[in-house]
């Protein structure tokens, strides 16, 4: 099942129907390109183009609300563009359940992802079903306790594992697996500041929650951050 | 250096600052001073003797093991305040946390017992605990009006199960604060099932 994207909302605040929604460019935002970038916060303003994302995994995992997450830091906390567009099985746990979502500097025109400049993934059904459409130079991030990558890639792909699930019950919850995976893409990706992915984490988890939330989040920002700076 | 938001300053109803801090084994000579500057009536209370070296061993051996986490109040370079959250860390019980709260007479009735009890809450939730629970006597109207405050309500009443330090027999009342629907929230928030959304 796929949802419709619904209209471009009247203001910057999310539209919580389908869309994240797209905020008018600015220049106080952050975002700057993704991959190995090294430890540098992504500078104000800089281009970042249109990425494509497809987060992946099963019902139950989060996966929409990464997806979201993505989406509103890009385009309420970073004045960029995002869309998001949801997919889920007819179950509502443990059928295969996907999030698209894309990050610009322009308005989106089409909203849905063709070829994935990131996969974000956290079952090894998604891995088979998205890899296929990944960018020849894309990046894979997994969690590596749930899919196994070694030798399903092309030599030109980067790949990054973590393995947020554990760190998800050493935290206490693994509820909040996603929100590892989360800080995880924010780290190794730099595609977003922290602050702005901070933001839109306090923004949509509920009240009561959101110190443990945030701890399940730099502990995913921190471990992609080291992951990708330079040795 | 700092974990979980402490150390940290509180403010209390009197203007006087105490600083709030995580309680680690450095700790242990300061929280036995304090302890032995309680009175007797304030220790009949307490479930342990917390007098004694052998206390202080198990209490920070529980500490070690994450089976107990401490908030200890400074002030004048003294502990004045100490809140535990117990917890067992197996069994059928390992969703429950048991709060044990206590200050020093001077420094009642300026809110530090409530500052201790939400910084222990607030840790409870974090470690994903649901169910918090706190043992007050009868006579202890100050503690139960602090807990429930923070949400705790009585859920049981063990008649005649305290003797006080002239011999009278007290009720003991068990207040408990369910945090599930906190969590139950996320839960919902993570389904990945919206077919509502996007319509």
């Amino acid at each position: 099942m796929v949802s419709r994207v619904g209209s471009p909302p009247a203001s910057p605040a999310a539209d919580h129907r389908g869309r994240v929604g797209e905020a008018e460019r600015s220049e106080r935002g952050g975002g700057g390109g993704w991959g190995a970038e090294g430890r540098s916060e992504p500078s104000q303003g800089s281009h970042i183009g249109r990425t494509e994302i497809r987060v992946g995994g099963l019902g139950g995992q989060g996966i929409i609300l990464c997806g979201s997450i993505i989406g509103k830091a890009a385009a309420i906390y970073s004045g960029r563009h995002a869309a998001l567009i949801q997919a889920f099985g007819p179950e509502a746990r443990g059928s295969a359940c996907s999030a698209q979502v894309i990050v610009a500097d322009e308005a989106i025109g089409y909203p849905y992802v063709r070829r994935p400049d990131i996969l974000v993934l956290l079952s090894q059904d998604a891995f088979a079903q998205f890899t296929p459409q990944l960018k020849p130079d894309g990046l894979v991030l997994y969690e590596n306790e749930l899919v196994q990558v070694e030798g399903k890639l092309p030599a030109t792909v980067r790949a990054f594992g973590i393995p947020a699930t554990r760190f998800a019950e050493e935290l206490g919850r693994r509820l909040v697996l996603n929100i590892v995976m989360t800080g995880f893409f924010a780290g190794a990706t730099n595609l977003l500041s922290i602050d702005a992915v901070e933001k839109a984490v306090l923004d949509s988890v509920p009240k009561g929650t959101e110190s443990l939330n945030l701890k399940a989040l730099m502990k995913g920002y921190q471990y992609g951050r080291d992951l990708v700076a330079p040795a | 250096m700092e974990r979980d938001g402490f150390p940290r300053l509180a403010k209390l109803k009197d203007g006087s600052s105490v600083e709030i801090s995580l309680a680690s084994a450095a700790d242990g000579p300061a929280l036995l001073d304090f302890y032995r500057s309680l009175s007797d009536e304030d220790r009949l209370v307490l479930k342990d003797d917390v007098t004694t070296p052998g206390w202080l061993a198990r209490f920070l051996a529980k500490l070690e093991a994450g089976a107990a986490t401490s908030l200890v109040a400074r002030a004048d370079g003294r502990i004045c305040g100490e809140a535990t959250l117990h917890r067992n860390l197996h069994g059928w019980s390992r969703h429950v946390g048991e709060i044990r709260l206590s200050v020093a007479s001077d420094r009642r009735g300026k809110g530090l017992g409530y500052a201790l009890a939400a910084g222990v809450v607030k840790l409870a939730v974090d470690l994903g605990l649901e169910k918090m629970v706190a043992q007050l006597v009868e006579s202890q109207a100050a503690a139960r009006k602090t807990f429930e405050r923070l949400g705790f309500r009585k859920e049981a009443k063990l008649a005649r199960q305290v003797t006080d330090i002239r011999g009278a027999k007290r009720d003991l009342f068990i207040y408990a604060n369910d945090v599930s629907h906190i969590w139950a929230a996320m839960e919902a928030l993570v389904e990945d099932f919206r077919p509502h959304e996007g319509q």
